[in-house]
């Protein structure tokens, strides 16, 4: 039996779509439902929903074989797993976003907010900018208006949330969309079952 | 501050007495097929200097150290990998060599990994070393003694994936880009990442044909004829070429074995590559989501101890393998068993002590007990106890209370 873990929301109803069009169906999933595991129609897969940033962990240490979650996720706790596929949904983008007024000071330590420490670090650790990071769980744009911070890290889909608070994209740190991800073992001990997955989520894309 | 006194640290654990015995059967299953192939346990020191491991680019970050200062101001840190101690230990005292020299080790590890993921900070590494021999013939034993330890840990599911280093490494050598971007490629390439590889490859100025064999690299795994001749075909370099050559040579001595069938590719395989300088190889069972052990081919190793000798060898960590083995039911119930409990009554002593004694010689295992209760209070209370038989000796005869 194959194992796959999805963050419940969007990702997880475009992805329950593309299986059902390879005729991978799950009879008893209705989106209201509290259910978190599912078995499909003819018991050879089996859904587990998790938190998406949880996804990664899930797939890592052999509890699910196969997982669907957005690149930002990954990014963000870089799991040990094979990103085997780009499909291309979910499309988003890291960036940097500040107040329209901020002016960098050249002598002093920024302050970002954010909820991906790890990926600001990352980056600013690659530019070569010595940062201040403060994290924050929710309603990242809300720091810099209020001098928590000078700069938020953030995933910007539109930019609707940042203009309507007064925000603008300074820098554009990657593009993110929903990824496949296999356990390392897995694609060796499971191969087939795997690359069946694989194989039907190509030809969709 | 909150009082320790009944906690351990994060990342440690006691061995109960049941773990311990499966621990140890597990260690006894391994080491009777590393024997049966020459090769001899040796143990080093559980502090090394830091230097030893700072200096030698390998596959310990070397931020998961533990350190301490020693008495001099030394920097020490906790034996962080088997490997690199046994390399340092032949190239020191077994300066040339003549022949082979075999080591197996059975070891505690040092490190400190991410705890929220349910890292261990110490865990038991078992591996050989295989140190003078640079012909495909060790590679393939190597490979052949782990599969046949993993079979005498009654695993039956074995999948071996067999790399070679050098593929990779000639393929890079070709590209004239920054070694930023080579790691970048070489972890995308590992991570079977296309989408992102692609992307990368695209904002760098290289040639079609490295792009086209780039974006192939994560594909070259499984039937290992197939990736063959695939990566035959593919091959642009003598480097390269010379690696898939290697890679035929030791599948042909692993059949000569009869392992065909556990044996599979994956060029993508190249993990430590400032490390390994030839076959690499990684092992799985059943449906356990890690590999149980890896290996591979490190020649540079002993030259940066300034000796000329070739190595190969592999490890397996023994807290992964219990693990893998508890989840595919192989392990029986271990109960810790004993064979006799005599009770006895003060004033029967040294009958009692004679007797556990005649017992032990011969090779039972014997407790002794005083006791002050009378004969239906002992069948009562050890009807159900752990020991074969219990007897008891009361003023001048000899009961069994549990047969």
């Amino acid at each position: 039996m194959l194992n796959i873990a999805l963050g419940k929301g969007r990702l997880a109803d475009i992805t329950m779509d593309k299986l059902k069009d390879i005729g991978i169906t799950f009879p008893d999933y209705h989106s209201k439902s509290r259910k978190l595991i599912f078995t499909s129609e003819n018991n050879d897969v089996r859904l587990v929903f998790v938190k998406a940033s949880d996804v990664g962990i899930y797939v890592e240490k052999g509890a699910c074989d196969i997982g669907v979650c957005g690149k930002d996720t990954l990014m963000e706790s870089t799991p040990d797993v094979y990103e085997m596929m780009d499909l291309k949904f979910g499309k988003c983008r890291f960036a940097v976003a500040a107040p329209t007024t901020f002016v960098k000071e050249p002598d002093k330590k920024i302050r970002v907010a954010t909820k991906y420490t790890n990926v600001a670090k990352a980056y600013y650790e690659e530019k070569g900018e010595p940062i201040e990071i403060i994290k924050i769980n929710g309603s990242v744009e809300l720091a810099p208006l209020m001098g928590l911070a000078d700069v938020i890290v953030d995933i910007v889909e539109t930019g609707t949330t940042l203009k309507e608070n007064g925000l603008v994209v300074t820098e554009k740190i990657a593009d993110v969309s929903a990824r496949l991800i296999v356990n390392k073992a897995g694609l060796k001990t499971k191969k087939d079952e795997i690359q069946k997955v694989i194989k039907a989520l190509e030809i969709q894309i | 501050m909150v009082n320790k006194r009944k906690f351990i640290p994060e990342g440690v654990e006691d061995v109960n007495a049941v773990e311990y015995e499966k621990k140890e059967w597990m260690q006894t299953k391994a080491k009777e097929i590393f024997r049966s192939f020459g090769y001899h346990q040796i143990l080093t020191p559980t502090f090394e200097y830091y230097d030893l491991f700072s200096e030698i680019e390998s596959a310990i970050n070397l931020d998961e150290m533990y350190k301490l200062i020693d008495r001099n101001g030394k920097i020490l840190v906790l034996r962080p990998d088997a490997t690199i101690p046994v390399a340092r230990m032949a190239a020191t005292k077994y300066g040339s060599i003549d022949g082979y020299l075999k080591f197996m080790y059975f070891t505690s590890v040092y490190r400190s990994s991410d705890f929220r993921a349910g890292g261990k900070r110490e865990f038991t590494q078992a591996g050989i070393e295989y140190l003078g021999n640079k012909e495909p013939e060790a590679d393939a034993e190597v490979i052949a003694t782990a599969i046949k330890s993993l079979q005498n840990l009654n695993f039956s599911n074995i999948h071996i994936d067999i790399g070679q280093a050098d593929y990779f490494k000639g393929l890079m050598s070709e590209l004239d880009v920054s070694q930023q971007d080579k790691n970048k490629i070489r972890i995308l390439i590992e991570n079977k990442n296309l989408a992102d590889l692609d992307n990368t490859l695209e904002e760098l100025t290289i040639s079609e044909a490295s792009k086209t064999l780039l974006t192939n690299m994560p594909f070259l795994y499984g039937e290992i004829d197939e990736v063959i001749n695939k990566a035959r075909s593919l091959a642009i370099n003598d480097t390269m070429k010379k690696a898939v050559d290697n890679l035929c040579e030791i599948y042909e001595i692993i059949k000569d074995y009869g392992y065909q069938d556990y044996v599979f590719a994956d060029l993508g395989l190249i993990n430590h590559l400032e490390y390994y300088s030839g076959m690499i190889f990684k092992g799985y069972v059943d449906n356990f989501g890690f590999p149980v052990l890896s290996g591979g081919r490190y020649d540079d190793l002993l030259r940066k101890f300034g000796k000329e000798i070739a190595a190969t060898g592999f490890g397996m960590n023994i807290d992964q393998i219990l693990q893998a083995a508890g989840q595919c039911n192989l392990l029986r119930s271990y109960k810790t068993e004993k064979d006799y409990l005599i009770l006895y009554d003060p004033d029967q002593r040294r009958w009692a002590i004679n007797k556990s004694n005649a017992l032990r010689d011969e090779g039972f295992i014997v407790e002794l007990q005083k006791t002050q209760m009378t004969l239906d209070e002992m069948k009562q209370k050890y009807k159900d106890a752990e020991y074969r038989q219990v007897l008891a000796a009361v003023s001048g005869s000899i009961e069994t209370i549990k047969e």
